[in-house]
């Protein structure tokens, strides 16, 4: 059976003038080059490869804990500052330095609001000194008005999602996790009024509480909407407030009790703070049924005292393996301690591949390995499917066990200028 | 030799030089293979970016299959799903909710109880998009040694049609209007409404899923993707991450040194690009004096084709639980591809979603108890354009919402509620990701004069530099799943051709 569609004749001829068509179309066309992309712009801005931020002000929260103020450094030709991307309140900078000679990254939340960044283009992020960090001395000690800061642009899904989420939140952290909730709170503030918040807020001692004044501001002017708790473990006498441990009991008490007949609370959970802080957590919200999916963590850079978790092998602990590095062409043989990551003992060598969250998750220092095998907590385990059956692995959050043979890929972002110290 | 982006045209070109003994180096800007082909994890799940299947091998045919191709011929660890049926159309203003089978003659029963009297003019609809299909697959495997008498003589139908579009054949052949609403559902694949797109691919594509079915790779596209370096990399080739390359080197003429963005300058007399020729030759070829005119003017001449919306829901139910009994969506008003079209040109909720429940594939994609849906839509190139950085994520947020209701009303299901994780991808995210100019997904639209047949005859004549070939979605066999890997293949093939 033969189609026909206009006639025999029309339609050979159809299909035999197409060459000419096609030729004519091509010569009728602009010679021209395309413009510039007209998404580019748009795409840039929102996702941007890098950031440069010179720090504008600096701001001491507590006696441990200091904020900084960061704006673009750079700008067009007639000194209008670079406009910064907007973000979702919740995500972090993947901030870039040398310290010690040694390239690192580490995430630091947003803590100052999306519509701040609109209006005044800066962001904030808040700093806590840690006596055993790397990099936190390094910032309190470097960082002044108008030191560079390598940034990339603002990432991770941290943050309240309107069509995931319920109406009402409860905001739980620990320690200087409570920087993401102060650009949340803010945004709540400003954009979404139909959504209510409790905020229980845990730390040692009342002089670790960041934010306490704007906190304590909030709930006075919004009592409707923000509903504030500041939980000291470990207060000195003087403390008024309420003391212990973020329990279960606390929770229900503070934020509302979930039904005893055991119906899931109707509350979204957003928890930030240190490691041992989620592992707690847990087994306190175990009794609200949540759904999973109402219980959002942060992820929250390394594991600290991944040797001590129980399934870690315990003769391991101390032990430094030697880690057989390819990249390109080249290749390295470097020492590994079990109790750090992969990504860390490359930091260290100057072979890191680029890493962003830090948490295992993002997948950005997804590497290839050859032998050997590594230590990774379920938790942080955020390989694909498929990374996992054909040897790929992500070195910021796997802790060599045997000596181990990998593949790292380039960074593609040439070294921040190394910051003068002041 | 090189290859220029490890998308899956970028790969298959990879994988064939490789598997012929070439020494091969794939440069991709980004930290992971497959372009589009990827997959995301966000909490408990790993999502696949986009509407992604390849149609099976065909029974009783001799037509390339690149189901074959990859577990049979190339070997590839690579585990494979069925998909369960070809879509789910509800059409609410046209009263249409039914499940479209595979198999030709259940769907020409299927469209005979819906449109009674439509039979006849289906099934010569259908035998001729066979035969349209077939002829491609003449003409594929008599590339070198073509017969022009035994063409006309035995391919009548196929050089008939060929002139013309969809909408033009399918009214000669008298498809009733209903029954065309039912069979155009499939044209989201190639985002071109029926009015000016070519029939020559759609009668192939549509005969290719209806009649063979379609399946997915069961790790998601990434566990294809890396499926292909795996046997790249065993057969002695190598694919280097976050490697941008800056510019090709030309000079008079011929492709000489390819240029990373790291600095290294790799001296390469044959380059396979799995780059669209909008960027090569407006972007990458330097100096900009080496460009032919001719090439401007080719990409002038063409319109480049859609982006894409995607939703990604992980629920937090089965999808036995929720009810989600199908795979595929496809929910719009009615099928009028060219209103459907125009309204991907505005920047509002979709009239057409194409979703899909992943879970109905591969049962296990997701962890026991939980589901994965994904619900898509086009956005043609200048619309996302619009948009300012403030209002973007808004924006994202209002279409998404708007698709969720639209699936929620069309289905009876209820996904809001049952969310656990969620994401967005608009063009930008696309662009983000795989660089492709103005977040383009389709490639170049295959209109009659710019579609498969017109592309393979002028590859000789339109190849404008020396030791430059292309792959991909933007190439000769226009842009699509399988289609790319089988466009890499070629590619590799025309490059050993032109070595010995």
């Amino acid at each position: 059976m033969v189609v026909q569609v206009r006639g025999k004749y029309r339609d050979l001829w159809a299909f035999l003038r197409q060459p000419l068509q096609r030729r004519r179309r091509i010569r009728r066309a602009s010679p021209e080059f395309l413009p510039p992309d007209p998404l580019q712009a748009l795409t840039s801005t929102l996702h941007p490869e890098r950031l440069e931020l010179a720090v504008e002000q600096m701001r001491q929260e507590t006696p441990f804990a200091r904020t900084f103020k960061l704006v673009p450094a750079a700008g067009d030709s007639e000194g209008r500052p670079d406009r910064l991307p907007p973000f979702r309140a919740g995500q972090y900078l993947s901030l870039e330095f040398f310290v010690q000679g040694v390239r690192v990254s580490r995430p630091y939340s947003i803590c100052s609001s999306p519509t701040e960044a609109e209006t005044g283009n800066y962001y904030e992020v808040t700093v806590r000194r840690r006596e055993k960090g790397f990099v936190a001395p390094y910032i309190w000690e470097h960082w002044r008005p108008g030191t560079r800061v390598w940034s990339s642009g603002p990432l991770g899904q941290f943050g309240y999602e309107p069509l995931r989420d319920r109406g009402e939140l409860v905001l739980l952290a620990g320690g200087c996790g409570i920087t993401p909730f102060r650009s949340l709170w803010r945004e709540l503030r400003a954009n979404h009024p139909q959504v209510s918040c409790t905020i229980l807020y845990g730390a040692d001692g009342p002089e670790e509480f960041i934010f306490r004044r704007e906190l304590e501001t909030l709930a006075a002017e919004l009592p409707e909407h923000f509903r504030v708790y500041f939980v000291a473990a470990d207060p000195d006498p003087q403390w008024e407030g309420l003391t212990g441990l973020l329990t279960g009991e606390r929770i229900r008490e503070l934020a509302g009790d979930p039904a005893s007949d055991g119906t899931p609370s109707d509350k979204t959970f957003f928890i930030c703070g240190p490691s041992g802080l989620y592992r707690f957590l847990e087994e306190e919200l175990k009794p609200f049924h949540l759904p999973p999916g109402a219980l959002r963590k942060e992820a929250c850079g390394e594991t600290e005292d991944v040797v001590l978790r129980p399934d870690f092998p315990d003769d391991l602990k101390d032990r430094v393996f030697t880690l057989r590095v390819h990249r390109g062409e080249n290749s390295c043989e470097i020492p590994a301690r079990a109790s750090e990551s992969v990504l860390i003992a490359l930091e260290k060598a100057g072979w890191a591949p680029p890493a962003q969250c830090r948490s295992g998750q993002c997948g950005y220092c997804r590497s290839r390995i050859l032998s050997g095998s590594f230590y990774v907590l379920p938790e942080t385990d955020g390989r694909r499917q498929a990374d996992r059956r054909f040897g790929y692995f992500h070195p910021c959050s796997s802790y060599p066990l045997t000596d181990l043979e990998i593949r790292v890929p380039v960074n593609p972002l040439p070294p921040p200028a190394e910051v003068k110290g002041s | 030799m090189v290859v220029v982006g490890a998308g899956l045209g970028g790969l298959g070109a990879a994988l064939e030089l490789a598997r012929q003994g070439v020494k091969v180096l794939v440069l991709e800007q980004h930290n992971l293979p497959g372009g589009f082909a990827t997959s995301f994890v966000r909490g408990r799940f790993e999502f696949e970016p986009s509407l992604h299947q390849m149609p099976a091998p065909l029974p009783r045919s001799n037509m390339v299959s690149v189901r074959d191709y990859l577990l049979k011929e190339a070997g590839l660890d690579l585990e494979v799903a069925e998909v369960p049926e070809a879509y789910r159309l509800i059409l609410g203003e046209r009263s249409i909710d039914i499940r479209v089978p595979f198999g030709i003659e259940a769907v020409i029963d299927l469209i005979e109880a819906q449109v009674p009297g439509s039979r006849e003019s289906v099934t010569r609809y259908f035998s001729l998009c066979r035969e349209v299909l077939e002829t491609l697959t003449y003409l594929d495997q008599h590339r070198e040694d073509l017969n022009r008498k035994e063409l006309i003589a035995n391919h009548r139908s196929f050089l008939n049609t060929g002139g013309y579009t969809v909408q033009q054949v399918t009214d000669a052949v008298g498809v009733p209007p209903r029954a065309q609403e039912i069979l155009y559902a499939y044209w989201c694949f190639l985002g071109v409404p029926a009015r000016r797109l070519s029939f020559t691919i759609w009668g192939a594509m549509l005969y290719t899923y209806l009649a063979s079915g379609a399946f997915v790779p069961c790790r998601r596209s990434h566990g294809l993707a890396s499926a292909m370096v795996q046997k790249i990399e065993a057969l002695g080739g190598r694919v280097e991450y976050n490697q941008r390359v800056d510019s090709i080197s030309t000079s008079r003429g011929k492709v000489r040194e390819i240029h990373t963005a790291g600095g290294d300058r790799i001296g390469a007399k044959q380059v396979i690009c799995d780059v669209s020729p909008s960027l090569v030759f407006n972007r990458l070829i330097a100096p900009r004096s080496e460009v032919p005119r001719r090439a401007r003017r080719l990409i002038n001449a063409r319109r480049h084709g859609v982006s894409t919306f995607v939703v990604y829901l992980g629920l937090n139910k089965s999808r036995h639980e929720l009810g989600l009994n199908d795979y595929s969506y496809f929910i719009s008003p009615h099928m009028d591809t060219e209103r459907i079209y125009d309204a991907t040109g505005r920047l509002e909720p979709p009239l057409m979603q194409a979703s899909v429940c992943l879970n109905s594939a591969v049962a296990d994609c997701s962890p026991p108890g939980t589901s994965i849906v994904s619900l898509t839509c086009c956005y043609q190139p200048q619309v996302w354009e619009q948009v300012s950085p403030q209002d973007y994520f808004n924006t994202k947020t209002d279409i998404a919402r708007g698709m969720i209701a639209q699936f929620e009303n069309a289905v009876g299901v209820k996904l809001s509620g049952h969310i656990e994780e969620i994401e967005i991808a608009t063009p930008v995210t696309f662009q983000r990701y795989t660089g492709a100019y103005r977040g383009v997904v389709y490639g170049y639209e295959p209109e009659p004069w710019d579609s498969l047949v017109p592309r393979a005859m002028a590859l000789e004549k339109e190849n404008y530099l020396e030791g430059l070939q292309f792959c991909g979605g933007f190439s000769s066999r226009c842009h699509g799943y399988g289609s790319s890997i089988l466009s890499g293949r070629a590619a590799a093939r025309r490059t050993l051709a032109r070595m010995s």
